[in-house]
Protein backbone atom coordinates (compact mmCIF):
# COMPACT_ATOMS: atom_id res chain seq x y z
CA UNK A 1 0.00 0.00 0.00
CA UNK A 2 1.08 3.53 -0.65
CA UNK A 3 -0.02 6.19 1.51
CA UNK A 4 0.00 8.81 -0.62
CA UNK A 5 -1.93 6.99 -3.52
CA UNK A 6 -4.28 6.11 -0.97
CA UNK A 7 -4.85 9.65 -0.26
CA UNK A 8 -5.41 10.53 -3.70
CA UNK A 9 -7.96 7.66 -3.97
CA UNK A 10 -10.04 8.95 -0.66
CA UNK A 11 -10.51 12.59 -2.46
CA UNK A 12 -11.74 10.67 -5.38
CA UNK A 13 -13.84 8.43 -3.73
CA UNK A 14 -15.01 10.84 -0.70
CA UNK A 15 -14.11 14.25 -1.36
CA UNK A 16 -11.88 13.60 1.73
CA UNK A 17 -10.71 17.44 3.17
CA UNK A 18 -8.43 15.74 5.33
CA UNK A 19 -6.74 13.52 2.54
CA UNK A 20 -6.30 16.55 0.42
CA UNK A 21 -4.58 18.61 3.20
CA UNK A 22 -2.06 15.97 3.75
CA UNK A 23 -1.45 15.90 -0.02
CA UNK A 24 -1.13 19.69 -0.04
CA UNK A 25 1.31 19.52 2.98
CA UNK A 26 3.28 17.01 1.24
CA UNK A 27 3.55 18.26 -2.66
CA UNK A 28 2.92 22.04 -2.30
CA UNK A 29 5.98 23.12 -0.89
CA UNK A 30 7.65 20.16 -3.68
CA UNK A 31 5.89 21.89 -6.52
CA UNK A 32 6.47 25.49 -5.48
CA UNK A 33 10.56 24.67 -5.24
CA UNK A 34 9.94 22.61 -9.15
CA UNK A 35 8.42 25.86 -9.98
CA UNK A 36 11.22 27.92 -9.00
CA UNK A 37 13.85 25.69 -9.93
CA UNK A 38 12.31 26.79 -13.30
CA UNK A 39 12.37 30.35 -13.11
CA UNK A 40 9.04 31.26 -11.93
CA UNK A 41 9.09 33.71 -9.50
CA UNK A 42 7.99 32.75 -5.58
CA UNK A 43 4.74 34.82 -6.08
CA UNK A 44 4.04 32.66 -9.58
CA UNK A 45 4.92 29.64 -8.30
CA UNK A 46 2.98 29.36 -5.09
CA UNK A 47 -0.12 30.61 -7.38
CA UNK A 48 0.68 27.75 -9.83
CA UNK A 49 1.81 24.84 -6.81
CA UNK A 50 -2.19 26.03 -5.52
CA UNK A 51 -3.47 25.43 -8.91
CA UNK A 52 -1.85 22.67 -8.80
CA UNK A 53 -3.64 20.67 -5.81
CA UNK A 54 -6.57 22.18 -6.96
CA UNK A 55 -6.76 19.97 -9.90
CA UNK A 56 -5.74 17.24 -7.93
CA UNK A 57 -8.55 17.73 -6.05
CA UNK A 58 -11.06 18.01 -9.65
CA UNK A 59 -9.51 15.19 -11.29
CA UNK A 60 -8.46 12.90 -8.37
CA UNK A 61 -11.16 10.57 -10.23
CA UNK A 62 -8.61 9.91 -12.97
CA UNK A 63 -6.05 8.87 -11.08
CA UNK A 64 -4.64 5.58 -11.60
CA UNK A 65 -2.43 3.83 -9.28
CA UNK A 66 -1.43 1.33 -11.91
CA UNK A 67 -0.61 4.19 -14.35
CA UNK A 68 1.58 6.58 -12.38
CA UNK A 69 2.26 7.01 -8.52
CA UNK A 70 0.31 10.15 -6.81
CA UNK A 71 4.33 12.02 -6.98
CA UNK A 72 4.65 11.22 -10.92
CA UNK A 73 0.75 12.29 -11.37
CA UNK A 74 1.15 15.24 -9.28
CA UNK A 75 4.66 16.36 -11.11
CA UNK A 76 2.91 15.60 -14.73
CA UNK A 77 -0.07 18.17 -13.41
CA UNK A 78 1.89 20.73 -11.97
CA UNK A 79 4.28 20.46 -15.41
CA UNK A 80 0.98 20.95 -17.72
CA UNK A 81 0.10 23.96 -15.71
CA UNK A 82 3.12 25.57 -16.50
CA UNK A 83 3.30 25.04 -20.10
CA UNK A 84 -0.36 26.10 -20.68
CA UNK A 85 1.01 28.96 -18.35
CA UNK A 86 3.68 29.88 -20.25
CA UNK A 87 1.70 29.75 -23.44
CA UNK A 88 -0.84 31.88 -22.17
CA UNK A 89 1.57 34.44 -21.21
CA UNK A 90 3.99 34.15 -24.53
CA UNK A 91 1.47 32.66 -27.10
CA UNK A 92 -1.96 32.80 -28.29
CA UNK A 93 -2.24 28.94 -28.33
CA UNK A 94 -5.17 27.84 -26.26
CA UNK A 95 -4.18 24.05 -26.32
CA UNK A 96 -3.04 21.23 -23.90
CA UNK A 97 -1.61 18.25 -24.07
CA UNK A 98 -3.00 16.84 -20.67
CA UNK A 99 -1.09 13.43 -20.15
CA UNK A 100 -4.01 13.32 -17.40
CA UNK A 101 -6.33 12.80 -20.34
CA UNK A 102 -4.84 10.15 -21.65
CA UNK A 103 -6.29 6.79 -22.41
CA UNK A 104 -4.53 4.18 -20.60
CA UNK A 105 -1.97 2.57 -21.93
CA UNK A 106 -2.49 -1.61 -22.75
CA UNK A 107 -2.01 -3.55 -19.96
CA UNK A 108 1.34 -4.30 -19.95
CA UNK A 109 2.58 -8.33 -18.77
CA UNK A 110 3.73 -7.32 -15.54
CA UNK A 111 0.73 -4.57 -15.00
CA UNK A 112 0.06 -6.18 -11.25
CA UNK A 113 3.17 -3.87 -10.04
CA UNK A 114 1.20 -0.92 -8.41
CA UNK A 115 2.23 2.41 -7.93
CA UNK A 116 4.51 2.16 -4.72
CA UNK A 117 6.64 -0.95 -6.54
CA UNK A 118 6.92 1.48 -9.50
CA UNK A 119 8.08 4.32 -7.57
CA UNK A 120 10.73 2.30 -5.89
CA UNK A 121 11.87 1.01 -9.21
CA UNK A 122 11.72 4.38 -10.44
CA UNK A 123 14.09 5.56 -7.51
CA UNK A 124 16.29 2.50 -7.65
CA UNK A 125 16.83 3.34 -11.26
CA UNK A 126 17.72 7.22 -10.33
CA UNK A 127 20.40 5.63 -7.78
CA UNK A 128 21.59 3.49 -10.12
CA UNK A 129 22.92 6.44 -11.95
CA UNK A 130 26.99 7.84 -11.11
CA UNK A 131 26.26 10.61 -9.08
CA UNK A 132 28.40 12.67 -12.78
CA UNK A 133 25.19 11.60 -14.46
CA UNK A 134 22.51 12.42 -11.75
CA UNK A 135 23.97 15.86 -11.95
CA UNK A 136 23.74 16.58 -15.49
CA UNK A 137 20.00 14.77 -15.24
CA UNK A 138 19.24 17.57 -11.89
CA UNK A 139 20.59 20.17 -13.83
CA UNK A 140 19.18 19.75 -17.42
CA UNK A 141 15.81 18.16 -16.12
CA UNK A 142 15.05 20.75 -13.29
CA UNK A 143 16.96 24.16 -13.80
CA UNK A 144 15.93 24.23 -17.72
CA UNK A 145 19.84 25.04 -18.17
CA UNK A 146 21.59 24.75 -21.64
CA UNK A 147 24.00 22.40 -21.92
CA UNK A 148 26.91 24.94 -22.47
CA UNK A 149 26.00 26.30 -19.05
CA UNK A 150 25.84 23.11 -17.52
CA UNK A 151 29.46 22.27 -18.91
CA UNK A 152 30.81 26.28 -17.05
CA UNK A 153 29.13 24.68 -14.06
CA UNK A 154 30.12 21.34 -13.60
CA UNK A 155 33.66 22.65 -15.29
CA UNK A 156 33.56 20.01 -17.93
CA UNK A 157 33.77 19.76 -21.89
CA UNK A 158 30.80 20.64 -23.29
CA UNK A 159 30.85 16.91 -25.26
CA UNK A 160 30.93 15.40 -22.01
CA UNK A 161 28.07 16.88 -20.76
CA UNK A 162 26.24 15.93 -23.79
CA UNK A 163 27.25 12.16 -23.97
CA UNK A 164 26.56 12.22 -19.95
CA UNK A 165 23.03 13.41 -20.42
CA UNK A 166 22.53 10.93 -23.19
CA UNK A 167 23.88 7.86 -20.96
CA UNK A 168 21.99 8.74 -18.10
CA UNK A 169 18.87 9.16 -20.05
CA UNK A 170 19.39 5.56 -22.28
CA UNK A 171 19.88 4.01 -18.94
CA UNK A 172 16.38 5.27 -17.13
CA UNK A 173 14.67 4.66 -20.07
CA UNK A 174 15.77 0.75 -20.68
CA UNK A 175 15.68 0.37 -16.48
CA UNK A 176 11.83 1.48 -16.60
CA UNK A 177 10.86 -0.01 -19.97
CA UNK A 178 8.81 -3.02 -18.15
CA UNK A 179 7.37 -0.90 -14.81
CA UNK A 180 6.24 2.34 -16.66
CA UNK B 1 1.45 5.29 -38.88
CA UNK B 2 4.67 3.85 -37.21
CA UNK B 3 7.07 6.82 -37.92
CA UNK B 4 10.74 6.05 -38.43
CA UNK B 5 12.10 9.51 -37.18
CA UNK B 6 11.61 9.97 -33.89
CA UNK B 7 12.79 12.88 -31.24
CA UNK B 8 15.89 11.76 -28.84
CA UNK B 9 15.72 10.94 -25.52
CA UNK B 10 17.13 14.63 -24.57
CA UNK B 11 14.28 16.32 -26.33
CA UNK B 12 11.57 13.69 -25.09
CA UNK B 13 13.00 14.68 -21.55
CA UNK B 14 12.86 18.43 -22.29
CA UNK B 15 9.69 17.61 -23.12
CA UNK B 16 8.71 15.47 -20.22
CA UNK B 17 9.23 18.56 -17.78
CA UNK B 18 8.10 21.22 -19.74
CA UNK B 19 11.58 22.66 -20.73
CA UNK B 20 10.68 23.21 -24.30
CA UNK B 21 10.45 26.46 -26.30
CA UNK B 22 6.19 26.66 -26.99
CA UNK B 23 6.48 26.15 -30.85
CA UNK B 24 8.80 22.96 -30.08
CA UNK B 25 6.57 21.66 -27.52
CA UNK B 26 3.63 22.00 -29.78
CA UNK B 27 5.72 19.74 -32.96
CA UNK B 28 6.44 17.52 -30.39
CA UNK B 29 3.35 17.11 -29.85
CA UNK B 30 2.23 16.54 -32.68
CA UNK B 31 4.56 13.63 -33.08
CA UNK B 32 3.64 12.00 -29.82
CA UNK B 33 -0.38 11.93 -30.82
CA UNK B 34 0.53 9.15 -33.30
CA UNK B 35 3.45 7.56 -31.52
CA UNK B 36 2.87 5.07 -28.99
CA UNK B 37 6.68 4.39 -27.97
CA UNK B 38 7.99 8.00 -27.66
CA UNK B 39 4.75 8.12 -25.66
CA UNK B 40 5.65 5.73 -23.52
CA UNK B 41 9.62 7.12 -23.17
CA UNK B 42 7.67 10.21 -22.06
CA UNK B 43 5.76 8.38 -19.40
CA UNK B 44 8.78 7.01 -17.91
CA UNK B 45 11.19 10.72 -18.01
CA UNK B 46 7.63 11.90 -16.10
CA UNK B 47 8.03 9.18 -14.03
CA UNK B 48 11.51 9.86 -13.27
CA UNK B 49 11.11 13.25 -12.71
CA UNK B 50 8.44 12.85 -10.48
CA UNK B 51 11.05 10.89 -8.01
CA UNK B 52 13.60 13.64 -8.77
CA UNK B 53 10.74 16.34 -7.60
CA UNK B 54 10.76 14.44 -4.25
CA UNK B 55 14.13 15.35 -3.73
CA UNK B 56 14.06 19.04 -5.07
CA UNK B 57 14.23 21.60 -2.04
CA UNK B 58 10.72 22.66 -1.29
CA UNK B 59 9.74 25.98 -1.10
CA UNK B 60 8.09 26.96 1.86
CA UNK B 61 4.44 28.53 0.90
CA UNK B 62 2.82 31.52 2.43
CA UNK B 63 1.50 30.70 6.12
CA UNK B 64 -2.43 31.08 5.39
CA UNK B 65 -1.65 28.74 1.66
CA UNK B 66 -3.07 26.04 3.03
CA UNK B 67 -6.31 27.69 4.13
CA UNK B 68 -6.59 29.74 0.91
CA UNK B 69 -6.63 26.45 -1.01
CA UNK B 70 -9.58 25.20 1.28
CA UNK B 71 -11.56 27.70 1.42
CA UNK B 72 -11.31 27.51 -2.80
CA UNK B 73 -12.13 23.84 -2.18
CA UNK B 74 -15.59 24.96 -1.12
CA UNK B 75 -16.15 27.52 -4.40
CA UNK B 76 -15.58 24.17 -6.52
CA UNK B 77 -18.62 23.01 -8.11
CA UNK B 78 -19.34 19.74 -7.71
CA UNK B 79 -17.12 17.43 -9.86
CA UNK B 80 -19.22 15.76 -12.86
CA UNK B 81 -17.74 12.63 -13.76
CA UNK B 82 -15.20 13.77 -15.95
CA UNK B 83 -15.31 12.48 -19.57
CA UNK B 84 -14.03 9.21 -19.72
CA UNK B 85 -10.59 8.67 -19.95
CA UNK B 86 -9.98 7.76 -23.59
CA UNK B 87 -12.71 10.08 -24.96
CA UNK B 88 -11.60 11.84 -28.35
CA UNK B 89 -10.31 14.59 -28.97
CA UNK B 90 -10.06 16.28 -32.50
CA UNK B 91 -6.21 16.17 -33.04
CA UNK B 92 -3.79 18.88 -32.03
CA UNK B 93 -3.11 20.48 -35.26
CA UNK B 94 -6.93 20.86 -35.50
CA UNK B 95 -7.35 23.03 -32.45
CA UNK B 96 -4.47 25.62 -33.20
CA UNK B 97 -5.31 29.16 -33.61
CA UNK B 98 -4.19 29.64 -37.14
CA UNK B 99 -3.96 33.08 -38.57
CA UNK B 100 -4.81 33.51 -42.69
CA UNK B 101 -3.79 30.47 -44.77
CA UNK B 102 -1.55 32.32 -47.67
CA UNK B 103 -0.99 30.79 -50.89
CA UNK B 104 2.31 30.20 -52.08
CA UNK B 105 1.32 28.26 -55.81
CA UNK B 106 -1.03 25.63 -56.42
CA UNK B 107 -1.50 23.68 -53.74
CA UNK B 108 0.66 24.61 -51.42
CA UNK B 109 0.10 27.60 -48.69
CA UNK B 110 1.61 28.14 -45.49
CA UNK B 111 -0.72 28.99 -42.05
CA UNK B 112 1.19 30.76 -38.89
CA UNK B 113 -0.02 29.67 -35.37
CA UNK B 114 -0.91 32.99 -33.98
CA UNK B 115 2.04 33.58 -31.76
CA UNK B 116 1.62 37.25 -30.83
CA UNK B 117 3.88 37.54 -27.76
CA UNK B 118 6.11 35.86 -28.79
CA UNK B 119 7.66 37.62 -31.62
CA UNK B 120 11.35 35.56 -32.14
CA UNK B 121 9.78 32.65 -33.17
CA UNK B 122 7.86 31.32 -35.64
CA UNK B 123 4.88 27.96 -35.58
CA UNK B 124 3.42 27.14 -38.79
CA UNK B 125 1.70 24.75 -40.96
CA UNK B 126 3.13 24.14 -44.24
CA UNK B 127 1.31 22.18 -47.26
CA UNK B 128 3.29 21.42 -50.68
CA UNK B 129 1.75 20.24 -53.68
CA UNK B 130 3.13 17.04 -54.57
CA UNK B 131 6.46 17.25 -56.85
CA UNK B 132 7.36 21.08 -55.46
CA UNK B 133 10.36 21.97 -54.09
CA UNK B 134 9.87 23.96 -51.03
CA UNK B 135 11.72 27.17 -49.32
CA UNK B 136 15.35 26.92 -49.64
CA UNK B 137 16.00 28.23 -46.09
CA UNK B 138 18.31 28.38 -43.19
CA UNK B 139 17.16 29.66 -39.81
CA UNK B 140 18.74 31.48 -36.71
CA UNK B 141 17.90 28.78 -34.72
CA UNK B 142 17.39 24.86 -34.81
CA UNK B 143 14.06 23.62 -36.93
CA UNK B 144 11.19 21.02 -35.67
CA UNK B 145 8.98 19.35 -38.27
CA UNK B 146 6.55 16.37 -37.97
CA UNK B 147 5.07 15.33 -41.00
CA UNK B 148 1.04 15.20 -40.50
CA UNK B 149 0.23 13.59 -43.90
CA UNK B 150 2.26 12.86 -47.28
CA UNK B 151 5.86 12.38 -47.29
CA UNK B 152 8.92 14.83 -47.66
CA UNK B 153 12.42 14.37 -48.91
CA UNK B 154 15.20 16.48 -47.56
CA UNK B 155 18.81 15.80 -49.33
CA UNK B 156 19.09 12.30 -48.68
CA UNK B 157 16.38 11.72 -45.79
CA UNK B 158 12.85 10.88 -46.63
CA UNK B 159 10.23 11.94 -43.64
CA UNK B 160 6.74 10.08 -43.78
CA UNK B 161 3.48 11.12 -41.61
CA UNK B 162 4.02 10.84 -38.41
CA UNK B 163 7.89 10.88 -38.71
CA UNK B 164 9.57 13.73 -36.55
CA UNK B 165 13.03 15.68 -37.20
CA UNK B 166 15.42 19.03 -36.28
CA UNK B 167 17.35 20.65 -38.63
CA UNK B 168 20.39 22.17 -37.36
CA UNK B 169 20.55 25.94 -37.62
CA UNK B 170 24.49 25.56 -39.61
CA UNK B 171 22.47 23.74 -41.96
CA UNK B 172 20.64 25.25 -45.47
CA UNK B 173 18.02 23.10 -46.95
CA UNK B 174 15.32 22.81 -48.99
CA UNK B 175 13.00 20.17 -48.45
CA UNK B 176 10.90 19.09 -51.42
CA UNK B 177 7.74 17.09 -51.13
CA UNK B 178 7.90 13.52 -53.47
CA UNK B 179 6.98 13.79 -57.08
CA UNK B 180 3.91 11.00 -57.11
CA UNK B 181 2.35 12.21 -53.67
CA UNK B 182 -0.66 14.01 -53.25
CA UNK B 183 1.40 16.68 -51.30
CA UNK B 184 2.25 16.91 -47.96
CA UNK B 185 1.45 18.63 -44.89
CA UNK B 186 3.62 19.42 -42.08
CA UNK B 187 4.36 21.52 -38.55
CA UNK B 188 7.52 23.07 -38.31
CA UNK B 189 9.01 25.77 -35.47
CA UNK B 190 11.88 27.52 -35.58
CA UNK B 191 13.52 29.42 -33.02
CA UNK B 192 14.46 32.32 -34.34
CA UNK B 193 12.82 33.83 -37.65
CA UNK B 194 13.54 31.87 -41.12
CA UNK B 195 16.70 33.35 -43.65
CA UNK B 196 15.16 32.27 -46.91
CA UNK B 197 16.55 31.60 -50.48
CA UNK B 198 15.39 31.18 -53.76
CA UNK B 199 12.10 31.44 -55.43
CA UNK B 200 9.72 31.60 -52.89
CA UNK B 201 11.58 34.01 -50.60
CA UNK B 202 9.87 37.23 -52.17
CA UNK B 203 6.67 35.54 -51.26
CA UNK B 204 7.74 33.84 -48.10
CA UNK B 205 9.27 37.28 -46.50
CA UNK B 206 6.26 39.62 -47.95
CA UNK B 207 3.72 37.08 -47.24
CA UNK B 208 3.85 35.23 -44.38
CA UNK B 209 6.77 36.84 -42.03
CA UNK B 210 7.52 33.91 -41.46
Amino acid sequence: MNDLDDLVEAIASRRDREAFARLFETFAPKVKGYLMRLGLPSPAAEELAQETLLTVWRKASLFDRNKAGASAWIFTIARNLRISAARRERTALAYTIDATDEPPPPPQPDAAVGGAERERAVEAALAALTPEQAAVLRLSFFQDKPHAEIAQHLGIPLGTVKSRVRLALNQLRKKLEHLV
Amino acid sequence: MTARSHPDDAILARYAVGALRPGFDLVVGVHLETCAHCRDTVRRFEAAAGALMGGTPAAPLSEDALAQTLARLDREPRPTPEAAPGHHRAPLVQRLPLSRRRWLGPGSWIQPVETPHLPGDRIYLLRVAGGVRGIDHGHSGAEFTSVISGALRDGDSVFRAGDFFVCDPSVRHQPESMPDDDGCLCLAATEGGLTTHGWLSGLIRAWAKV
